[in-house]
């Protein structure tokens, strides 16, 4: 294992091509060998393999990619490249699958036996990569990649140094991609960022959130800094408070024990939420690039306001789902789940109020809403402007009359829609709120590729913008660790129940109506 | 009345059943006027609106993008835009005003429809179509009715499905109208002529109006598996040490094949030195930056299959590199790179033909200039003045079944209409 800091690896590819001048198509990454710790796992079959082949379908990878992947399970290359058919022939959103495509992908993939603790497991997995250089042209060039439960991190990280998995010639590329969760809480986090910062120079550590993968999340930027009318709304001056939103309209889908120790807070509050209140309240970056955008959006982390874990009821509501009906089907509450404990204080839905302490958001709070067995699955942001300073419509003409909102929804229907008052047409000046509506699907007729596509280029290509910095993680688990000591300093016993299929619990709706305000139906 | 546009379906909505049309006919009581045309397009939407709320409760959504003018003369290149247009709109919502060009004499009137297609969310999309039916000998004023139809906001393309005579007048004002024109050289009688007269077009045409050429988007694909092959830090240095590049084609994609040549040399800065020909092949000789001598040699080979065949290129640097790409089948391509001292690597892509609508919608997606286009259109005209001797162009021939004279008729007729369109 490296003693000092590792230097970062080379360059990710050239810009020096003429030739690409013009064409819309995505770089090629240089040809590399992409290591999958936990090959035999979910997400590999799920997500991984199933976006690689999708990225070779778009002509995406270059010649000589190389998939190796190493798990404990016993299973020869040819199994691993037949179970990888299958997970294709069942995940890959581009379906039917092409023979001659995958086949050629196909020869590239690879796999390797062995334990995550197992010393020689990592030599034999050297020797093979050092083959593969040979045999397919991949320069020594390395993505790892960590789909293993986070407790086998630790080992794999340290093998992948003291084994020197993470050397190669001059100029190659050694990176690695982490998922999440990035740790349990801050000071776990910041533990493994030792650990991984020990062996991986940081612009080569890619921590991968989904949801920066999504085109509408990525549209934030665009839709912000692309249109010079919004931007000067964006503000104190003018919104009253913004809402994030990403509720889910399914249950823990029997993952109990991963759920029991995560809980709504640690599985989507701490990273997506995160990342989606950053995007909205950062600054203009001084170019799109990963730092800047990077840098912008750790500015805006430090700045919400510390919830003191005493004042931690005024600024959070937890609670968990009973039963009730989705989508017309009756549904258990969660402590009736498997691998629940009856007992259990793990919140499956949570609200919060934050503040961002600076010039520009000073005042305005951020609401964010998450929880499971909600009525749907949408995830939306709402920027709710603050009400026309002097109204003109006495009497009943205002009735109807909502302040304006721009709303932008991240999924399922990716769009965005503003809501302004007009005239009812007739003698009576009466006005009513209308919807102003853009929906991708309606102006752009194509399909959006996958996140895990996007970021599994992004990472080979060595472009960090759509990945998580050391210091944002931390900053998100700063707030969020304030919050979750503060729960563990109340009085224990069971946490309010919502019914399945609303909004969640009535404490939430207080929670804001004190306020004067309402939670959105999105 | 025309018939009523077919719209398609697509793969991610239904065909809604509540399309609206309506119909302006020139007569003595009633101009083909834009007022008219603006108030069938009012009605034909609270139609439909109307009945969709109804049905859904919800109002449609409208979006457009750009406003497309598609030209067709005639009735095979009617039916082929009509059969291709609803696919493209679908992809890019626009206001589409289709201008079908009949013989002299034939009716002058305009039909609206309004096309919905239902969305899997439950909501219903829908776009316009303004189909103008003009006599080839009133295409003078065409023009006037086109640029107060298009939507303000949005860019205006326009796609001429078939031959056009560029010097013609009635072309040169109705391009006037757009930022962008498309043509399709491959539909030209001779193809080499037809690229040469675009250059000249486009560089008359200054900044007031840029285009491209479908067989130029046909050959995309082409140019994106021969730029990733130069990705390679083994191949990337060997950028610059091309000396050979065979391009082989049907000799109906041969305005692929010459602008797939001419993008090579102008992005690798090749000065032309010489071009010849006979019926099987066309050989450039240039020289690169260096001055080192470059040969590309165009193969027209008449047998199964259509469109690009091949494209092979040998490099020299340090080392000697080969690199191919090779439709396989239909729907399939390799690349391989070969370079001396290392592994030589093959890929097989997919390589699926586009459809005329997909060609068409990825070169709406352009708004601006291409210059990538505009130098390798450049460098083609210029192999073809070599290839004549430098000797100037002909006049354009008349277009398959255009009138003679049509262009440039004044009489009495065409000014009467143009009289009518207010």
């Amino acid at each position: 294992m490296s003693t000092t800091a590792p230097a970062s690896s080379g360059a990710p590819t050239t810009t020096s091509n003429p030739l690409r001048e013009g064409l819309l198509i995505e770089r090629t990454p240089a040809p590399c060998v992409m290591v999958i710790f936990g090959a035999s796992g979910d997400l590999t079959r799920r997500k991984l393999i199933p976006a690689l082949y999708n990225l070779a379908l778009e002509r995406l990878l270059p010649a000589g990619f190389s998939v190796v992947g190493f798990a404990r399970q016993d299973m020869t290359t040819h199994t691993f490249r037949a179970r990888m058919r299958e997970a294709v022939d069942e995940f890959s959103r581009r379906r039917p699958v092409d023979d001659a495509v995958w086949n050629s992908f196909a020869e590239g993939l690879t796999y390797v036996r062995g334990d995550f603790t197992d010393a020689s497991a990592y030599d034999r997995l050297r020797d093979h990569l050092t083959d593969l250089d040979t045999q397919r042209g991949t320069l020594g060039n390395r993505l790892h990649y960590l789909a293993t439960p986070p407790d086998f991190y630790d080992d794999i990280v340290t093998s992948i140094g003291t084994h020197a998995l993470d050397t190669g010639p001059e100029g190659s590329s050694q990176r690695i991609i982490v998922e999440k969760p990035f740790g349990h809480d801050l000071d776990s986090a910041r533990e493994l960022n030792e650990r991984i910062n020990r062996v991986f120079h940081e612009s080569d550590v890619f921590r991968i959130d989904h949801y920066l993968g999504k085109e509408t999340v990525q549209n934030i930027i665009a839709f912000r800094f692309a249109n010079g009318i919004f931007e000067p709304l964006w503000n104190r001056q003018y919104v009253d408070h913004v809402q994030i939103t990403v509720a889910e309209s399914i249950g823990i889908e029997g993952r109990g024990g991963y759920y029991e120790a995560s809980g709504a807070m640690r599985d989507m509050l701490q990273n997506h939420m995160m990342q989606l209140l950053s995007l909205v309240a950062m600054e203009p970056p001084i170019e799109l690039a990963a730092d800047p955008v990077r840098d912008e959006k750790v500015k805006v982390l430090r700045a919400i306001r510390p919830i003191r874990p005493d004042l931690v009821r005024r600024f959070s509501v937890r609670a968990q789902y009973g039963g009730g009906y989705v989508s017309g089907e009756e549904v258990g509450p969660y402590l009736a789940e498997e691998r629940v404990d009856p007992a259990s204080t793990t919140e499956t839905f949570v609200a919060l109020k934050l503040f961002i302490d600076n010039w520009r958001w000073a005042g305005v709070p951020f609401y964010l809403r998450t929880g499971k067995r909600l009525p749907k699955r949408v995830s939306e942001i709402a920027i709710q402007f603050k009400r026309a300073p002097h109204l003109l419509f006495g009497g009943s003409a205002a009735d109807g009359m909502e302040p304006n909102v721009l709303s932008l929804d991240i999924q399922p229907d990716e769009g965005i829609a503003l809501t302004f008052a007009v005239k009812v047409p007739g003698p009576m000046m009466q006005l009513r709120a209308v919807n102003m509506g853009f929906q991708y699907g309606t102006s752009f007729n194509v399909q959006s590729p996958d996140a895990y596509e996007r970021l599994l280029l992004d990472a080979m290509l060595g472009d960090g913008t759509l990945f998580t910095r050391r210091d944002e993680v931390e900053a998100a688990w700063t707030i969020v660790s304030q919050v979750l000591q503060g729960w563990a300093q109340q009085p224990t016993g069971p946490l309010p129940a919502y019914e399945s299929g609303t909004w969640g619990p009535v404490e939430a709706d207080a929670f804001l109506k004190m306020e004067g305000r309402t939670w959105r139906e999105p | 009345m025309s018939t009523a546009p077919r719209p398609t379906t697509p793969a991610t909505a239904v065909h809604d059943p509540r399309d609206a049309h309506g119909h302006v006919h020139g007569d003595a009581q009633r101009s083909v006027s834009v007022d008219n045309i603006h108030q069938e397009l009012t009605r034909v939407w609270n139609e439909v609106s109307h009945d969709i709320a109804e049905r859904d409760g919800l109002a449609p959504i409208h979006t457009s993008v750009l406003n497309l003018v598609i030209v067709a003369r005639g009735a095979a290149e009617a039916r082929l835009a009509t059969d291709t247009l609803h696919q493209l709109v679908q992809q890019v919502p626009s206001r589409v005003i289709f201008v079908r060009i009949g013989e002299a004499g034939s009716p002058f009137d305009a039909a609206i429809s309004a096309n919905c297609r239902l969305l899997t969310s439950g909501r219903s999309a829908c776009y316009e179509v303004i189909e103008v039916r003009t006599p080839e000998d009133q295409l003078r004023a065409l023009p006037s009715l086109l640029a107060p139809l298009e939507l303000f906001d949005v860019p205006s393309f326009m796609w001429w499905v078939g031959e056009v005579d560029f010097h013609a007048d009635s072309f040169q004002r109705m391009a006037d109208t757009a930022e962008r024109v498309i043509i399709d050289s491959a539909r030209f009688r001779d193809t080499t002529t037809a690229l040469e007269r675009f250059d000249a077009f486009l560089q008359e045409s200054g900044a007031t109006c840029t285009g491209t050429d479908i067989a130029w988007a046909r050959a995309t694909s082409w140019r994106e598996l021969i730029a990733q092959s130069f990705d390679h830090p083994n191949t990337q240095p060997l950028i610059r040490g091309i000396q050979r590049v065979e391009i082989s084609y049907d000799p109906r994609a041969e305005a692929q094949g010459l602008l797939l040549a001419g993008w090579l040399a102008a992005r690798l800065n090749w000065t032309l030195r010489s071009a010849t020909e006979d019926a099987d092949e066309l050989i450039v000789r240039a020289a690169d930056a260096n001055g080192r001598p470059v040969t590309i040699t165009c193969f027209r080979q008449a047998t199964s299959g259509v469109g690009l065949r091949a494209v092979r290129i040998l490099a020299r640097d340090r080392h000697t590199a080969r690199i191919s790409v090779r439709r396989r089948s239909e729907g399939l391509s390799s690349v391989s790179v070969e370079v001396a001292g290392s592994a030589a690597q093959e890929r097989v892509v997919r390589d699926v033909q586009p459809t005329l609508a997909e060609l068409v919608g990825r070169e709406l997606l352009i708004h601006s200039r291409d210059p990538i286009f505009g130098e390798a259109l450049s460098f083609v005209s210029a192999v073809v003045r070599k290839l004549r001797g430098a000797t100037s162009v002909a006049p354009d021939s008349q277009p398959p079944d255009a009138p003679s004279g049509a262009d440039t008729n004044t009489n009495t007729n065409a000014n009467t209409i143009e009289g009518q369109v207010t």
